[in-house]
């Protein structure tokens, strides 16, 4: 991957997102969750997408997917191309035909995405009949081996099955099953593992991995624990506060961090391999929602703020490395330690 | 309204209201001032607090609730000094001023079919509604609330018993159970009242029992447990205060209901008995001249219409107002 | 070796689920003998999956379900049985923090009266009194006294996790139980209710029975750890030996499942992936309950229950693999390949 985060020059892009911004409405007024965040994905790649909870890594994929309730939210973009199609000159109904066949998405809770009164199988096979144009024969038989591929086992009993007599791990599977259905070209996987055991999750991101490497398709991996983005993604982007402050290739990321709030992310997350450091933590919590510090907004939390990083307008987003962008004014004289 | 305002607004005062908390999560225990005295401010231990100045502070901020409760204050002051207010006598007939039409002289809302003011009539019918309601509603909570509550939190076979003989009250066909009533026990307002309190007792039952079932599984009870609270406790503390919004929600809305049932019973001639006026008899006797006076049913109509939808905004508002509070988790 | 604070032997839990129509009744018994003790001033960190009877353990020696059977006994004093009014007095010791601090905290109660309900019930003060000591418990969990007069809403999760705390050690106990208080905390939040519950623990002496699902934050905050698989403990013992040189394959499968923040470490590692799901609670598969899903699975392991042997280092193990399983050099050959590099050396014991 050489593409740097912000300007994707490689040509194979499956989706490319510029200046993205999605407004919410809350009792005071409009309030801005994800504010000019851009990126490319090329095919086969898994980017990881990382930030604690509300700094808009969900918006920013559910605001792609077209998935943002209209009306109470605005979303806006300079460039939202996902292959040849513009999403943002599509209609809601030309959205949803895209979703399934080019672009597919996996929730962290399984239970609510899926219908309680249907079978797993029929669910797997409605999505099937929708894009494919499948019968209700082949859509069933699809359904089977979509089940089979997730190892699920005895598949064809399970089918026949409704959500509740499954497992959460199992649940995901089927999920994933959903997904895969009519062979999209970029899944988006919000959280997929955080409801699950570790044991469990292992299982599914060794599933994903297989069905990446099978497909050649492009992953958005959404999560906030890094031990994950470790494992699956190819390259990462830092969300905080509505923004990317950091984006880079997985190993230059953890090696040699830009970014304070990569670094204390880094520092923060508790070791099992070297479990003799003091727990450190990033002091203080993200801000709110429309009540967004002058300047860099991770100043308040910040070790290495300076007046400038006080005052001045918020930092850009500039190229450290080719591939390495940062949002830190500080970044050419800080050395911030990593975890390669 | 501008009455209620004020008062509101001073009560909101030593409480802070959810969009000035900014203050940040501080870092850790040291990073307090350590040697700092155990300074208490003065606030903390004036302010009331509990569940009363809660529902005060929610409900202030809904316009609609507010509005409502205005209406509603007003109806009361009707209510209370309506045989005082009123321009005639509201019983005194004059048959050569029959069916006047609005605007006559003397007679600002016109008179009806015995030449009496409609306006006195609509006035003291005020009380007689309001009176109405009062009643059904505290008949159906002395029944629903306490049985309500105890099986909700007793459970196991007393909750079968009493949810199977609520299942059998709640399948009657309402209206047609209180006509049985109030054949039973003779037409007045008061029996009248009486049957449809009984009748809507059901519905707070259910309504408590399940918002108890669902506290008695809230961890914040499960909690209280392991602190090695006693249960009378827990039920003061914990469940009895959470109760009461979703009650009131209920009032409100149940309230709605009573007045319809009352008109409907008045109409049928169970209800309130001649010469004495309510919203709902006024119906039934203008019914007779709607084609020549369709004010004199237009009237009370309008009043009955007004009433309930003001009870409902007033329920709906309390409900917006005191659900589960948003998650602030940022 | 002194007298343990809490003793718990034996510990059973069953719940039996209502008679219906057409279905058996099947009992499920969700924590089925466990057996372990606390130290004064220690933390015992208590591991295991979703619906291993972790957190039915904790409810179940606080009360809070009736335990089938088994004995907790604190300093001594025997808590199962005891009449309600007597069990209150004890509550005073062993106090809990729960894992959502949003329900766990009443909405429609003030901070001051939620933190000031032990109080009430084991203290009994003065106004005055009551309201500086809230104001001396919220300074001490690092949140200012002024939040007193707020209502649980207004806060973070992190915020209202301080709160719990302070609440739970508000009548001063021995000991508290943290069943998953981190775990639906961002790392940052986390971290720092953990540098408090440490603090606390240096200040005034507390121990924790610490129940999580998250190994890391086990890992840092115990002394030691016990491994729950389907009810029974597995393993437990220090919790250096037990991360550093799991002795039950479901301990090693597990550590081997916890993604390490850096990629170098992580994708080269030895990896266990688990098959399948944790059985059923309600139809537990004989002999070894693990066997199902166990890559070193033996003939003796279907049929035959391990007992809990001695752990090399420290604690002890419940598998067949240590008893009868191959051996090199005296000691089992499981031992190796634990699946985690770590820094410090792990020596194959001699």
């Amino acid at each position: 991957m050489t593409a740097a985060p912000t300007t994707p020059t490689a040509t194979d892009t499956t989706l490319e997102v510029e200046n993205l911004k999605v407004d919410v409405l809350t009792e005071k007024g409009w309030a801005t969750v994800v504010d000019g965040v851009s990126f490319g994905v090329a095919r086969g790649e898994t980017l990881g997408i990382v930030g604690e909870s509300g700094s808009g890594k969900s918006v920013t994929c559910l605001a792609i997917a077209g998935l943002m309730p209209p009306g109470q939210t605005r979303v806006t973009a300079d460039t939202l191309r996902l292959l040849e199609h513009d999403l943002t000159a599509l209609s809601p109904k030309e959205m949803a035909d895209i979703r399934g066949p080019k672009i597919a998405m996996i929730f962290q809770e399984p239970m609510s995405s899926l219908n309680p009164a249907f079978t797993v199988g029929d669910q797997i096979a409605e999505v099937l009949r929708r894009h494919e144009g499948l019968s209700r024969k082949e859509s069933r038989k699809r359904a089977i081996e979509l089940l089979d591929r997730v190892g699920v086992p005895s598949p064809a009993r399970r089918a026949l099955q409704y959500p509740f007599e499954f497992s959460g791990g199992m649940r995901q599977r089927v999920m994933i099953a959903i997904a895969l259905a009519c062979n999209p070209d970029v899944i988006v996987a919000d959280e997929p593992t955080t409801a699950l055991d570790v044991t469990v999750q292992a299982q599914i991101l060794e599933l994903l991995r297989e069905i990446q490497e099978e497909h050649g398709m492009s992953v958005i991996f959404i999560t906030h624990d890094l031990g994950v983005v470790a494992d699956v993604c190819d390259r990462v982007l830092v969300m905080y506060a509505g923004q990317i402050v950091e984006g880079a290739d997985l190993a230059e990321l953890f090696a040699d961090p830009q970014h304070p709030y990569m670094e204390g992310l880094l520092a923060a997350m508790p070791r099992m391999d070297n479990p003799s450091d003091a727990l450190v933590s990033i002091p203080g919590h993200p801000p709110r929602v429309g009540d967004m510090p002058d300047g860099c907004r991770f100043h308040p939390r910040c070790g290495y703020a300076t007046d400038a990083c006080r005052t001045d307008s918020s930092p850009l987003l500039e190229r450290v490395a080719p591939g390495h962008t940062t949002r830190c004014l500080r970044h050419p004289e800080l050395t911030l330690r990593g975890s390669p | 309204m501008t009455e209620v305002d004020p008062r509101m607004a001073a009560e909101k005062k030593p409480d802070t209201t959810p969009e000035t908390i900014t203050a940040p999560e501080a870092p850790a225990a040291s990073a307090m001032p350590s040697g700092e005295p155990a300074t208490v401010s003065a606030a903390a231990l004036a302010h009331g607090g509990g569940a009363w100045s809660d529902f005060r502070r929610r409900v202030g901020g809904n316009t609609g609730a507010m509005i409502a409760l205005g209406v509603l204050t007003f109806l009361v002051l009707i209510a209370a000094i309506g045989p005082f207010i009123t321009p005639a006598d509201p019983n005194e007939q004059n048959l050569r001023a029959v069916l006047l039409d609005p605007f006559s002289a003397g007679h600002i809302l016109g008179t009806d079919q015995l030449g009496r003011d409609i306006l006195s009539r609509l006035i003291v019918g005020t009380r007689v509604s309001l009176f109405a309601i009062t009643l059904a509603l505290a008949v159906a909570m002395v029944i629903g609330v306490p049985l309500g509550f105890v099986s909700g939190f007793i459970g196991g076979r007393f909750d079968q018993l009493v949810m199977r003989l609520n299942d059998a009250a709640m399948s009657f066909p309402p209206l047609l159970l209180a006509i049985a009533l109030v054949g039973v026990l003779g037409p007045s307002l008061r029996n009248a009242m009486f049957a449809v309190g009984i009748l809507m007792a059901p519905r707070f039952l259910r309504l408590v029992r399940g918002v108890v079932i669902g506290l008695k599984e809230e961890t914040f009870v499960e909690a209280s447990r392991s602190i090695g609270t006693p249960t009378w406790m827990i039920i003061i503390r914990h469940i009895l205060p959470n109760t009461l919004s979703p009650l009131t929600v209920a009032i409100a809305v149940t309230a709605g209901y009573a007045m319809l049932s009352e008109a409907g019973l008045s109409f049928l001639g169970l209800g309130v008995q001649p010469p004495d006026a309510s919203w709902g008899s006024m119906i039934r006797e203008g019914f007779l001249y709607f084609g020549r006076s369709p004010w004199l049913g237009i009237f009370p109509g309008v009043l009955i219409a007004l009433t309930v939808f003001t009870f409902v905004t007033l329920g709906d508002g309390l409900r917006d107002a005191l659900g589960r509070e948003e998650r602030t988790e940022s | 070796m002194s007298e343990p604070l809490l003793e718990v032997r034996d510990l059973e839990v069953t719940f039996s689920p209502r008679k219906r129509l057409f279905r058996e009744r099947v009992n499920l018994r969700a924590v089925d003998g466990i057996s372990f003790d606390l130290t004064e001033g220690e933390t015992l960190g208590l591991v295991g999956e979703s619906g291993c009877g972790k957190s039915t353990t904790a409810r179940g020696l606080m009360r809070l379900v009736e335990p089938s059977g088994g004995s907790v006994k604190l300093e001594g004093r025997e808590l199962l049985g005891l009449p309600q009014k007597e069990l209150r007095t004890a509550r005073r010791d062993i106090q809990m923090v729960f894992q959502d601090p949003y329900s766990s905290l009443d909405p429609s109660m003030l901070v001051r009266d939620s933190i000031g309900e032990p109080l009430d019930v084991h203290v009994k003060l003065g106004r005055t009194e009551r309201v500086e000591k809230v104001a001396e418990l919220l300074r001490r969990v690092g949140l200012p006294p002024e939040y007193m007069t707020r209502y649980p809403h207004e806060f973070s999760g992190g915020q209202r996790q301080r709160l719990t705390i302070a609440r739970a050690i508000a009548a001063d106990p021995k000991i508290l139980v943290l069943d998953e208080a981190v775990s639906a905390l961002d790392v940052s939040t986390q971290n720092q209710v953990i540098g408090l519950l440490e603090e606390l623990s240096t200040e005034i002496g507390l121990t924790y029975l610490f129940i999580a699902h998250d190994l890391s934050v086990v890992r840092h905050i115990s002394d030691r750890v016990a491994v729950m698989y389907l009810g029974q403990i597995v393993e437990h013992g220090d919790a250096k030996r037990v991360f550093d040189s799991p002795a039950h394959p479901y301990t090693q499968a597990l550590l081997s499942a916890v993604p390490v923040p850096s990629p170098l470490t992580q994708r080269n590692r030895e990896r266990i992936v688990l098959s399948g799901d944790p059985p059923d609670p309600s139809r537990v598969p004989p002999g070894c309950r693990f066997h199902t899903r166990c890559r070193y699975v033996m003939d003796i392991c279907r049929t035959e229950v391990p007992l809990a042997t001695p752990a090399i280092g420290s604690g002890e193990v419940a598998c067949h693999l240590h008893t009868t399983g191959p051996r090199l050099g005296g000691s089992s050959v499981r031992t190796m390949g634990a699946g985690i590099p770590v820094r410090s050396s792990r020596e194959v014991p001699a």
